[in-house]
């Protein structure tokens, strides 16, 4: 999270980030992958002035699909409150994080890291909260309704 | 609806209404009520000769509707009480022993029964029920207005019962079919010996919502191997045409779901007929009142997380970036 401000090479007086630009190889740092299984895994993608965090989440069957699915969309809806996010993910991804050095100079970065990471934490246990919750519904109207008979 | 977490002994949901017709029950909340609570409320604000000032201040045209595209116009002068019905495609299933059930279920009560499709305000209604205000009912008033408000499962269960009379007396038609809904049917069909089997054509609007009801649906399956719940009926569904509709025309496409249920004897015939088919034809809502109030839990918690997500984004913020400007007493600015 070395980031700093950097003017862009092609363009006199703009200053995007690298990472999404990618027209210089050379500002590119080598992306990191860290995987817990195939279908959980994180990518850091670093470059001189930006980085890019995304996240993959595990989903085992089709409802988790659905719910993380949902829950993605209604995160990115709120992009803009979260500054850091980004509105689409990176492709193969669910979710992504733009960070630039602008950013960075209004917060810390080991806050930075810590929301991250309190983000990836979050999302698993809500993604499994629901579907707990869908399940023991499930339970209970599939026995209220029997009941009847 | 967190309230369901606490599983099926500790279920507290309060009594509320939902307005359209969809209420909690007192005693089985998670339920469906069969009764359409705003035709019940229009009939006991006006029955009997005790509200006659009422009626007379009140004369009533009021518009409901209720599940499956059913359309109720009720029109109210101080002395008789009328209320119109439309149903989709109810000339189709009108012959299956409709206006025989009818007059059964309402001619006890004084209260007429008309078959004849009549125009109120441009609007088309297949039949109508009509009875004097002022008749005195008695301790029956009540059950009276239940059974007036639950029109509608009166005359969707009459081919059932058609059905059931056919089956005993061996003349059964292989397939019944009652396409109550625009693009969904309910199918009716003798099984082995002496079972009946009730299928239900169901279509999601929208795909992902499957992905719940799916998870309901296996529950069926599972919770029926308690013992409390083994006389209730078999429950299982897929996305094909169940093989005991071979040769019959079905809904076909990509999101129909089909619901079978198979009704032994001691559902269909007895005393507990009439529960079954009113629990059997709320099903459809009952699923989709579900998968909805599933969604809607979500995004309640959805939005939980996101707040608290961004206190955790806010926290990262440095002073500066969230401090406010310090003015002295005087107002001016201390930079």
């Amino acid at each position: 999270m070395c980031l700093q401000s950097f003017g862009c090479q092609d363009v006199e007086r703009h200053n995007k980030p690298e990472i999404e630009v990618g027209r210089s190889p050379e500002l590119i740092l080598n992306p990191i992958v860290i995987s817990r299984t195939e279908n959980e895994k994180v990518m850091i993608e670093t470059s001189v002035n930006s980085m890019r965090i995304s996240i993959k989440i595990k989903q085992a069957d089709a409802l988790e699909e659905m719910l993380v699915a949902k829950f993605m969309r209604f995160l990115m809806r709120r992009a803009e409150q979260f500054a850091v996010l980004r509105r689409k993910p990176v492709e193969g991804y669910d979710i992504s994080f733009l960070i630039t050095n602008k950013h960075l100079e209004g917060m810390m970065k080991h806050k930075v890291i810590d929301f991250i990471i309190q983000f990836m934490e979050d999302i698993d246990k809500e993604v499994s909260a629901m579907k707990l919750n869908v399940n023991s519904r499930g339970r209970v109207v599939a026995s209220k309704f029997l009941e009847q008979f | 609806m967190s309230q369901t977490q606490g599983g099926r002994k500790g279920v507290k949901i309060r009594p509320r209404s939902l307005g359209f017709g969809m209420r909690y029950r007192e005693n089985l909340m998670i339920l469906l009520d069969t009764i359409h609570p705003n035709i019940k409320q229009a009939l006991i604000e006006r029955m009997g000769p005790a509200r006659e000032e009422f009626r007379q201040a009140n004369p009533l045209e009021y518009m409901v509707v209720d599940f499956d595209d059913v359309q109720y116009f009720l029109k109210a002068s101080s002395e008789t009480f009328t209320i119109y019905c439309s149903m989709l495609n109810f000339d189709k299933y009108e012959n299956f022993g409709v206006k025989q059930l009818l007059e059964e279920k309402y001619n006890k009560y004084d209260i007429a029964v008309s078959m004849t499709k009549q125009l109120q305000h441009d609007a088309s209604y297949d039949f109508s029920l009509t009875f004097d205000l002022s008749t005195d009912y008695g301790s029956e008033n009540e059950a009276v207005c239940d059974s007036l408000a639950r029109v509608k499962y009166t005359v969707l269960s009459a081919p059932f019962f058609d059905y059931f009379e056919a089956v005993r007396a061996g003349n059964a038609p292989e397939v019944r079919r009652i396409p109550y809904r625009a693009s969904e049917s309910i199918y009716i069909k003798k099984g082995k010996e002496d079972q009946i089997i009730v299928v239900f054509s169901v279509t999601f609007d929208e795909k992902k919502d499957w992905s719940i009801a799916e998870v309901f649906l296996r529950e069926f399956s599972d919770v029926r191997r308690e013992p409390s719940l083994q006389n209730a009926p078999v429950a299982s569904f897929s996305r094909n045409p169940p093989g005991e509709l071979d040769g019959v025309k079905v809904e076909e496409g990509e999101d129909v779901i089909y619901i079978s249920f198979v009704l032994f004897k001691k559902h269909w015939d007895g005393p507990k007929a009439e529960q079954s088919i009113g629990a059997v034809l709320m099903f459809r809502n009952y699923l989709h009142y579900h998968v909805k109030a599933s969604k809607t839990f979500m995004h309640m918690r959805m939005r939980k997380t996101v707040d608290s997500l961004m206190g955790t984004l806010n926290r990262a913020k440095t002073s500066a970036e969230a401090a406010v400007e310090k003015k002295t007493w005087s107002g001016r600015s201390l930079n």
